[in-house]
């Protein structure tokens, strides 16, 4: 089983350096044979070769992109069994690569992500739920502590793009992430199309790995953009998985 | 490839049965869409199947999937697809004889009295796929008003009004076009259940009442029978003689009583848990439904 | 004295109870008392009575060790009995007839036990008649594992004869002085249960489902008064508690069902707001009498 490990990264070279030190681990743990390149979205000082590795390639791009530009970019030069997009501001527990790929064994799910908590130990993510009457995403069990939040395996619509490993030829079938989505909700529209296209998705729950969190500067206010074609062309067309949002007491 | 063809999302159980049979199936590892005419997904209950188009089905379907359907009025168009029918029945009303009389498409049945009929009818054994309630509905201990009576104006309205006459001390709250988590926690706030709906096919509101912890009050109905069992999980009566009945049962003097039909009533419900109808299909799914579905 | 029944009896401190056993199955032709490491007078109270004693390891779960001493008996016949049950006085004359009425045609014969529960003798909710087949033709019952699981008649059930309630043999069973002596033999069987350890197969609804089914069967305020209620609520808990140890067992990884609640308790309606009160009543009544009350309570006009 091969992977080819896509982490878009714009500066935090330190982080991106923890990052990169975490998932050589987790990669040698699951015994996969893997690629991992790290696309430098413009940092304003360019990423050195070997900087991170001598076994980590780097692709340049001096003007910066959209992450689905620079996540297609990566994973469409180095295609592989699975494609696995990673944050720069997530640890990955040493076993989460192990976890991932058991839980797409196990379920058949072509799209797995990662039980992500912050440094206090509660979630940040261990799967997306989407609640109604407006398809609103959200993180499910957000700031849970993590030891109150089951292990259990649960299906879902969506899963964060922070920790994503999808399978390659779903990725190919889907011509990778939108591009249209200037920022943010890319992961969730590819998402949403694998399902449409009758595919499982799912969270690996057996560990936790660490995810600072936007951590990127200026985040917030470019996820309107994509909010807006999100709602656009979803409103309506996916179906609420979640009671939250809808009157009760 | 699956395909779940629905004629469009409005409230009506039978849309959401489809849906949480998909969703079940999609839990258990089957690629398995909604195709509604348009394209457009409920959002008066919690599901997690994707839906299409219905002219993504028709540009995209091959012989190597199954097109699945439960209204009969669809089948004229479906046969035209190629791929494998199956017909998710969910009533049994004449329109649906020409649809199991073909031979060739497969045929699923949600209860009993189904079951039977299609089995009568053909002379082939439908594959039972079962039904089961949303958790939401399953009663948490929310506190309960034995004075309040949930029902659905949508038929049956003048035997509601009829009961309401009858029991001036009892208040009817109406679950009207009401999303799924709001009717049930109406329903497990509410004393009662009334059901009034004569002729209805499985009734499935009522046994939402029933996990939800309500004393249910009902006219008969046809598949429902199965779990409706007169003065021991609920109160079974014409519409002539059900509003009397109630009237009695809700006097001083018959706490006991109803406290004994609602705690049998949830406890017939727990039959129906969602969980159990996933180990029905899960066991099913390496036997005759695996056979029906596609994989591909 | 019936040549051809050997009694089998388990005991692990047993000295209150055996006596009173052993004085009422004096007519057996043999007698073995199975004894788990008692360090009371248990055995020498059953040597004393010509008892068989033999030495068992100590174990939770009695019907796991059952089996292992079926073997035992010489005799056309076994009858079980545990060390806390007796018979009554006449039961040599009523175990002679049996055998002649059924001993051809059945293998096994169920027995309707009564069970003494805090003081009270049950006689419904689930506790009576609670047929025990522990009188049965020499190695043809197994016990299943675990705590009280119905034991298995080689043959099936078309070979157990269940006696009939009325006029007959009964296994006296005087185990519980207090519900706090039940609730805590309830919860130590439910620690020492076995449970299957596949996660797959772990659905806590299922606990949920049986704690409503044991409620509703146990619930028999006509035959056992206000106990009834406590001991079906008693077990209905058995149940849910046994979910969670079993959740527990399996690391907690599973999903736990939603929460439980028993039994469905109503409220009583808020104060009406007097207007709204006096309008529903008199819905069609003049509107002078809602005016007047108004003027009571100081609104309107």
């Amino acid at each position: 089983m091969g992977m080819t490990v896509v982490i878009p990264s714009l500066g935090l070279n330190a982080l991106l350096r923890s990052c990169i030190h975490a998932l050589d681990t987790a990669l040698r743990n699951a015994e996969c044979e893997a690629r991992i390149v790290v696309v430098d979205n413009a940092s304003p000082d360019p990423y050195r070769k070997g900087e991170f590795g001598e076994h980590v390639d780097i692709m340049r791009l001096d003007e910066p992109r959209s992450f689905s530009i620079a996540c297609n970019r990566a994973a469409f030069s180095a295609p592989n069994d699975i494609v696995l997009f990673l944050n720069n501001d997530v640890l990955l527990h040493p076993d989460a690569i192990t976890d991932i790929l058991e839980t797409m064994r196990e379920t058949g799910a072509a799209i797995c992500g990662a039980r992500l908590v912050y440094p206090d130990d509660t979630i940040q993510h261990c799967g997306v739920r989407i609640g109604g009457p407006l398809p609103a995403p959200y993180h499910e069990f957000n700031g849970d502590p993590s030891a109150t939040v089951s292990r259990a395996v649960r299906d879902y619509q969506v899963v964060t793009g922070a920790v994503l490993a999808a399978r390659f030829d779903l990725f190919r079938e889907l011509d990778g992430f939108d591009e249209a989505f200037p920022f943010a909700y890319e992961d969730v529209d590819f998402c949403l199309r694998a399902r449409q296209k009758g595919y499982r998705v799912t969270c690996a729950q057996r560990v936790d790995s660490v995810h600072f969190e936007s951590t990127t500067p200026g985040r917030f206010v470019r996820e309107l953009g994509g909010r807006v074609i999100f709602e656009k062309r979803w409103i309506g067309r996916c179906t609420i998985d979640s009671v939250r949002g809808h009157y009760l007491d | 490839m699956n395909y779940y063809v629905l004629p469009g999302t409005t409230i009506h159980g039978g849309i959401k049965v489809g849906f949480q049979f998909c969703d079940l199936l999609s839990q258990l590892g089957v690629k398995i869409v909604v195709a509604t005419p348009d394209g457009t997904a409920p959002t008066w209950f919690t599901s997690s199947v994707a839906v299409i188009p219905f002219e993504r089905v028709k540009a995209d379907v091959t012989s190597a999937d199954t097109v699945l359907f439960s209204l009969p009025q669809d089948y004229p168009s479906l046969r035209e697809l190629p791929g494998r029918l199956v017909f998710h029945c969910q009533g049994t009303d004449p329109l649906i004889e020409p649809v199991i009389a073909d031979p060739d498409v497969g045929l699923l049945s949600c209860w009993s009295q189904a079951h039977d009929f299609m089995r009568n009818k053909t002379g082939r054994d439908p594959v039972d796929v079962g039904i089961s309630v949303s958790d939401c509905f399953q009663y948490e201990g929310e506190p309960k008003r034995d004075d309040v009576v949930a029902f659905m104006p949508r038929r049956g309205a003048a035997i509601a009004a009829d009961c309401q006459r009858r029991t001036p001390d009892l208040s009817y709250l109406a679950i009207h076009n009401q999303i799924e988590p709001d009717c049930a926690h109406t329903m497990k706030r509410a004393g009662w259940y009334l059901a009034t709906s004569v002729g209805e096919w499985f009734g499935l509101p009522a046994l939402e009442a029933m996990a939800a912890g309500c004393l249910v009050a009902s006219v008969p109905v046809i598949g429902g029978m199965e779990y409706l069992v007169s003065d021991s999980n609920c109160l079974l009566g014409e519409p002539e003689t059900l509003p009397a009945a109630i009237e009695r049962l809700s006097r001083t003097g018959f706490e006991e009583e109803r406290a004994r039909l609602r705690q049998r009533g949830l406890e017939t419900a727990q039959g129906y848990r969602r969980s159990i109808q996933r180990r029905k299909l899960a066991r099913s799914l390496q036997g005759p439904l695996g056979e029906l579905l596609s994989w591909a | 004295m019936i040549e051809q029944i050997t009694i089998v009896t388990h005991t692990r401190n047993s000295q209150e109870t055996l006596p009173k056993l052993l004085a009422t199955t004096a007519w057996a032709g043999a007698r073995i008392v199975v004894d788990m490491a008692s360090t009371d007078e248990t055995r020498s109270i059953a040597r004393q009575a010509g008892c068989v004693v033999l030495d068992a390891p100590v174990v939770d779960a009695v019907d796991s060790v059952r089996n292992d001493y079926l073997g035992e008996p010489k005799t056309e016949w076994t009858f079980v009995l545990d060390s806390d049950e007796h018979l009554a006085d006449d039961a040599e004359e009523a175990v002679a007839t049996i055998l002649r009425q059924y001993g051809k045609a059945y293998d096994a014969i169920g027995i309707p036990r009564y069970n003494s529960i805090a003081g009270h003798v049950m006689r419904g909710s689930g506790w009576y008649p609670d047929h025990q087949t522990r009188l049965f033709r020499t190695g043809h019952v197994r016990w299943q594992p675990g705590h009280h699981r119905l034991p298995l008649v080689k043959g099936g059930d078309a070979r157990l004869k269940l006696l009939e309630p009325e006029k007959n043999l009964h296994i006296h069973h005087y185990s519980y002085t207090s519900l706090e002596a039940f609730m805590e033999k309830q919860l130590r069987y439910a620690r020492t249960d076995s449970y299957d350890m596949d996660p797959a197969a772990f659905d806590f609804g299922d606990y949920i489902a049986e704690a409503y089914a044991e409620y509703n069967r146990r619930f028999d305020r006509e035959k056992d008064g206000d106990l009834s209620a406590a001991l079906a609520t008693i077990m209905a808990w058995d149940r849910i508690v046994r979910g969670i140890i079993h959740w527990e067992k399996l690391g907690r990884r599973p999903e736990l069902a939603r929460t439980f609640s028993l039994p469905i308790a109503t409220v009583p309606p808020p104060k009406a707001d007097p207007e709204e009160a006096v309008s529903k009543r008199d819905r069609k009544k003049p509107s002078g009498k809602l005016r007047a009350f108004s003027r009571w309570t100081g609104r309107g006009k």
